[in-house]
């Protein structure tokens, strides 16, 4: 099995795996993450965290997808999507939240309808 | 009034063989207008003040990014923002052209006639202007006469910091690193700076590690790492070259940022602004 490489759009940010960044990572478009940060990325589109990513800060979003490891809040505007195999440790705020199977989450659930939640294990 | 600036010698004398057929070309779009031919450097920035003075409104560079960049430059000493700049490439390296989707020179002519016109700001690396794209690559080490030569390894990657709009600092054991204004990507997009990294991923040492990699991966891995920002600060831990619209320079230390009034340039692209 090959991995088939993508070309981001001229206003995507796209890390890489190997790429580690420490402070806040602004973009006013879409974010596809799969690097090492120390610091929050706020994102005026959706963000994709891959699953080699590791991020230390909270994500802020459109629609958020995440595969791997995040240790942090997580807001997002619309939707967020945790994929199998991803590790949350944080609160999560978004109107609408998907869990697949295998998704690790250690941390409350707002959905904007009522009172927290407390959601942990998997 | 169109101001042809045309530089004989590019891309080993193509001029010559196009020559009639480029001036009907021009005549049947109703473009044809002064043709001005350069004798050496220095020539095409000559000919473009001799334009301006004559009140050209669309100046057009036949020949290479060697033509271009004098035209481009002599522009922007006369802070001159109202002339509009397009290309007939002929030369051998047309990295601008390419940028504004011109590969032929019969296209070119289409695409003068059709006059669609994108502001591009001028970009800065350190105290040079540059205005489509600066490339930094590892320096290769000197080879020296001497019995160890065969132990040199070239170098492929170096260590690089990254500051993106003092907000974020970007560590990166980078292969190439290419900076382009984002709006020659795309003319909807605004002048600010894309960062494009040739990064190197550290790869598991061993066969079964490779294997588990290739597997565990779900998603599809980017062609290269891309930011967007307004200043980029770079450190590299060795010494690079720094190829700026094709000139060279070396250094560890590069300060890039939009920079300047913007010129007009006729492009192939779609654009908002027209004639």
């Amino acid at each position: 099995m090959r991995n088939k490489s993508f070309e981001p759009h001229p206003d995507q940010t796209v890390i890489a795996q190997g790429i580690k960044i420490k402070g806040t990572l602004e973009a006013e478009s879409d974010v596809w993450f799969d690097g090492l940060v120390e610091g929050d990325i706020n994102s005026s589109g959706n963000i994709t965290i891959a699953n080699n990513a590791v991020v230390m800060g909270n994500l802020k979003g459109l629609n958020i997808m995440i595969s791997g490891k995040v240790k942090g809040n997580i807001n997002g505007g619309n939707k967020v999507l945790l994929q199998s195999g991803c590790q949350i440790e944080g609160n999560i705020k978004s109107s609408s939240l998907g869990v697949a199977e295998g998704a690790e989450l250690n941390g409350m659930v707002n959905t904007d309808t009522g009172v927290p939640a407390k959601a942990s294990g998997q | 009034m169109y101001y042809y600036i045309v530089n004989p010698a590019a891309g080993n004398r193509a001029l010559d063989s196009i020559q009639d057929k480029l001036k009907a070309t021009l005549h049947s779009l109703q473009i044809d207008g002064e043709f001005a031919k350069t004798l050496g450097q220095g020539d095409a920035a000559k000919i473009t003040e001799k334009a301006l003075a004559r009140g050209a409104k669309t100046i057009v560079a036949v020949g290479g990014d060697n033509t271009v960049r004098e035209i481009i430059n002599t522009l922007h000493k006369n802070k001159e923002t109202e002339v509009a700049l397009g290309i007939i490439p002929l030369g051998k390296k047309n990295v601008l052209a390419s940028h504004l989707g011109i590969n032929s020179w019969k296209q070119a002519c289409n695409v003068l006639a059709v006059r669609r016109i994108s502001e591009y700001q001028f970009m800065r690396a350190n105290r040079t202007r540059f205005i489509f794209s600066a490339s930094f690559t590892p320096l290769q080490p000197p080879v020296e006469d001497s019995d160890e030569t065969d132990s040199i390894k070239p170098i492929t990657s170096t260590q690089a910091s990254i500051n993106i709009d003092n907000n974020a600092l970007v560590k990166v054991e980078a292969r190439e690193l290419r900076i382009f204004n984002q709006k020659f990507l795309d003319t909807k997009l605004e002048n600010q700076l894309v960062l494009q990294i040739s990064n190197s991923i550290p790869k598991t040492s061993n066969l079964l590690g490779r294997v588990w990699d290739m597997f565990r991966s779900t998603n599809n891995a980017p062609a290269y790492s891309q930011l967007i920002a307004k200043k980029i600060e770079i450190n590299f831990e060795q010494p690079v070259n720094l190829a700026l619209d094709g000139k060279q320079k070396i250094g560890t230390h590069f300060e890039l940022a939009a920079s300047g009034k913007p010129i007009r340039l006729i492009t192939a692209r779609e654009t908002d602004i027209k004639r």
